[in-house]
């Protein structure tokens, strides 16, 4: 009876240490796969917000829950870094074929001074009918930025251009789940890659 | 003889003159299309300095915009994007310098015309030694990274 109750507790170690393996050599699969993403893991809730789009409609990110969005912050008077983040999203978009409509690209300005709703309308439709540019005042567009760790800064620059934005142009990767699970800076860029990324989640 | 040196001599020091004029030599020049209403937009090339003394980019211009400059995007550390202007570009003898997105551009400021529709846009640029040369850059639509695909 004794040895019985040794073996049986002997047993349930074992059981416990090979739970304890799993978990382990789990999480280390989870981690090496997590690394296999080309934009780097960021994991942090996506904050909601409500602003107003192209159109004049009220959008919020609940709007797109079982979507993966692509999120980033520019203004139009940007000539180089912003117009080549949406034109590199519209490769993303056509790269992605037929799973294109379950991913939803959105373009916050963080220069609501110029870039009103119909200064939006002329601009964002033009890289791709899908994406969505949105205001706000200038109170809201500082929440959404702050919300989302967005640095920008107005800069008066000594050029005929009035002033330009500094601003961070990274693009934000939001699961269905409400988390901004990866951060594309400007030198990962490469829309097969980011698309790749995309597929592997939906 | 003497006149075969003389003619020689001749020949050399006219080519050079002949020469003189690809100092500055512009390609992959392109200008990115806009969407109607947007007042910026940026051109890109490389400038090559094939002079046997330095030279500078010291003034730009463009009929489209109402004026033109020289800037650098710049993305530190923690991915924000910041432009500085380039007042005097320095091409060392013998140096080519990329325009590229994402780095240095010519930035087109308040342009007076979209450029939707037109095949290239005329950029006048100002070198100290070599006087202007005239770049005919075509437009290519923004609808993709580096200009291309556009049909
Ligand atoms: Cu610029």
């Amino acid at each position: 009876m004794k040895r019985r109750n040794v073996f049986k507790i002997l047993i349930s170690i074992l059981f416990l240490i090979l739970i304890g393996w799993g978990i382990i050599v789990y999480q280390i699969i989870d981690i090496k796969s997590k690394a296999d993403f080309y934009g780097s893991v960021y994991e942090r809730e996506a904050l909601s917000f409500t602003l107003t789009d192209q159109n004049g409609s009220k959008v919020s990110l609940s709007d797109f829950k079982d979507k993966v969005v692509l999120l980033f912050f520019g203004y139009t008077h940007c000539p180089d870094v912003c117009p080549m983040t949406l034109s590199i999203m519209n490769n993303v978009v056509e790269e992605l074929g037929d799973q294109a409509d379950q991913v939803q690209v959105l373009f916050i300005t963080i220069d609501p001074q110029r870039d009103t709703v119909a200064k939006l309308k002329s601009y964002i439709p033009y890289y791709n009918e899908s994406f969505i540019g949105l205001t706000g005042t200038p109170e809201e567009i500082d929440k959404v930025a702050d919300d989302y760790n967005i640095f920008y800064s107005k800069e008066e620059v000594e050029s005929v251009s009035g002033y330009l934005m500094g601003h961070n142009s990274s693009v934000l990767l939001i699961t269905p789940d409400g988390e901004i699970f990866l951060r594309y800076t400007q030198n990962r860029m490469d829309p097969v890659s980011i698309a790749g990324d995309i597929k592997r989640i939906l | 003889m003497g006149k075969t040196i003389i003619a020689l001599i001749l020949f050399f020091v006219l080519a050079q003159f002949s020469f003189a004029q690809d100092n500055i030599v512009i390609s992959d020049a392109w200008v990115r299309e806009v969407p109607p209403g947007t007042s910026m937009s940026a051109g890109y090339m490389t400038i090559e300095n094939k002079a046997k003394n330095d030279d500078k980019l010291i003034g730009i211009s463009s009929d489209v915009a109402e004026s033109a400059e020289l800037h650098i995007s710049k993305v530190d550390e923690n991915g924000v994007a910041t432009m500085e202007m380039i007042k005097i570009l320095d091409l060392p003898s013998g140096e080519a310098i990329e325009l590229k997105p994402g780095g240095m551009h010519i930035m087109l400021i308040g342009l007076k015309e979209s450029l939707v529709g037109k095949d290239s846009v005329r950029l006048n640029l100002n070198f100290e030694k070599s006087g202007e040369v005239k770049v005919e850059a075509p437009v290519k639509s923004s609808r993709s990274p580096t200009g291309g695909h556009n049909h």
